[in-house]
């Protein structure tokens, strides 16, 4: 059984620690198995993260770190397939000193944030809405993330590095039923997931198909009665599952 | 030495044979190829085909035909880095957008005939022009994102070629700058050392199956460079000589390499 030196986790608010309705720092699922390994924790999930923003900081994370692949596990909670990732350059101009310009968050086409078109360049909502007409689609979503899925996968799994995929908001492999309305797969997005994406490293609970279905059936592990972020105990009780996945499937 | 049941190349317009002017259908390099090793052929190229449907026709195809990958040559025509691909709603399918002279500040500049990308965009698009499209440019295009995604991707297919056997080879096709130096346009300083493109291009891109001309950055700078080898003096495509001669440097390399 490996002893792992690194655990890295990438996700949403539903792995996220800090902000106000999360737990604290330390009391996440990421933290409670990184102690179990007495392992260097890095959680790089945000509140509204996309899929795009869970694969490009784990690459990120992998290119500074190619000597610790071997004694790594990444974790990834994953979020819901239809947010993105937008860059916007009035973000990246605004802040000050060298700063990133990645916006996750739906909302930034669809609605407006306080104030109005904030870090937007002559961009009022009304246009901004025509991209969103225009572009945005569920089975395009669920396209993109199952490349997103087969191309992260492929670089875990050749590089030996010990993964645990499981879904966090929505239950990844039901979103193609649920959201797409391509039912006869004319356009082959379910087969290329169904044929490419690999459900050995996913860990599914039995009773429940995301870290949101168990808080919301469980009033008592939510954040508060009207917020199913996990709780303190909901944390603890995630990380217990995914650690006896980890100690059966992953690590052996 | 492995016997290919199949060849699969895909890219833009340096690949493909689906305008009139450019080359005929078995005459590509790709096809070129294909006769010699004395395979199935499969050009998946597009006119105008950017990086990211690169990507989604490989998977489709492989997720087609998981039986056959290990028989299977792909070679990837890579195209300019500043194109990107959008889903059309109207259309509901998946549409190349090509992008010339990109100013983030003022928007961008598009060389071809203004009416007739009118006309394309009435066909694919809800009331959406020029205007809109600068927008966005001017908001959400950026060199150092750009480049990112491009990465991205890159990792992924050369980690699904390697994962599942199936021999590849990437080549600079209309790349200009090449992909490997794509990183000297962007503005790395303002975007920060902790994000550098360079850093995660060195350490995750693997450039043993990446072709390189020992003269020429990219087939484009080939053809830019030869007059006798593109379809006319203001075409740059790769006429069929082109692609002979491009399919002999290939197959060399194939040989010793791949």
């Amino acid at each position: 059984m490996k002893k792992y030196k690194y655990v890295v986790v990438s996700g949403c608010s539903f792995s996220a620690s800090g902000e106000s309705s999360l737990v604290n720092s330390g009391e996440t699922y990421g933290d409670l198995i990184a102690e179990y390994f007495g392992a260097k924790f890095y959680n790089f999930s945000l509140c509204g993260g996309s899929l795009q923003r869970m694969n490009r900081k784990i690459l990120e994370w992998c290119s500074k770190n190619t000597d610790k692949f071997k004694d790594t596990l990444i974790l990834f909670g994953m979020t819901s397939l239809g947010r993105l990732e937008i860059w916007s350059n009035g973000q990246y101009e605004a802040l000050p000193g060298p700063s990133p310009g990645w916006y996750n968050d739906c909302h930034y086409l669809q609605t407006d944030p306080q104030p109005p078109d904030t870090f937007k360049i002559d961009w009022p909502l009304e246009k901004r809405k025509k991209w969103f007409i225009n572009f945005y689609n569920d089975n395009a979503q669920f396209f993109l993330a199952s490349n997103i899925i087969i191309g992260l996968q492929s670089f875990l799994t050749l590089n030996n590095i010990d993964h645990v995929f499981f879904d966090a908001i929505e239950s990844t492999d039901k979103f193609w039923e649920r959201h797409c309305d391509d039912m006869q797969d004319i356009l082959g997005h379910k087969l290329i997931f169904d044929n490419l994406v690999s459900q050995e490293n996913w860990y599914k609970h039995p009773e429940y198909e995301s870290m949101s279905d168990f808080t919301h059936k469980n009033l008592e592990m939510g954040f508060s009665k009207t917020d199913n972020h996990p709780s303190k105990k909901a944390h603890k009780y995630w990380s217990e599952c995914l650690m006896e996945f980890i100690d059966e499937k992953i690590n052996i | 030495m492995k016997k290919y049941k199949y060849v699969v190349v895909s890219g833009c317009s340096f690949s493909a044979s689906d305008y009139s002017d450019l080359v005929n259908p078995g005459e590509t390099y790709g096809d070129l190829i294909a006769d010699h090793y004395e395979t199935e052929f499969y050009n998946l190229s597009e006119s105008g085909g950017s990086l990211e449907y690169v990507n989604r026709v490989i998977l489709e195809w492989c997720g087609k035909n998981i039986g056959e990958l290990k028989d299977t040559l792909i070679i990837l025509g890579m195209p300019a880095i500043d194109r990107y691909e959008v889903w059309s709603n109207k259309n509901e399918s998946w549409l190349s957008i090509q992008l010339a002279d990109v100013d983030r500040v003022n928007g961008w500049v598009y060389l071809k005939d203004k009416e007739l990308l009118i006309k394309e965009w009435n066909c694919a698009f809800y009331s959406y022009n020029l205007k809109h499209i600068r927008n966005y440019i001017k908001n959400c295009w950026n060199e150092n994102d750009t480049f990112r995604k491009a990465i991205n991707i890159i990792v992924g297919l050369q980690s699904f070629f390697k994962l599942n056997n199936i021999d590849h080879v990437f080549f600079d096709a209309s790349a200009l700058p090449s992909y490997d130096k794509y990183w000297k346009s962007c503005d790395e300083k303002s975007f920060g050392e902790q994000y550098s493109n360079r850093l995660l291009w060195d350490s995750l891109i693997e450039t043993k199956n990446w072709y390189k001309h020992p003269k020429y950055k990219s087939m484009m700078d080939f053809t830019e460079k030869n007059r006798d080898m593109r379809i006319s003096d203001i075409d740059i495509h790769p006429n069929k000589e082109g692609h002979k001669y491009w399919s002999e440097c290939l197959i060399e390399y194939i040989n010793e390499k791949i």
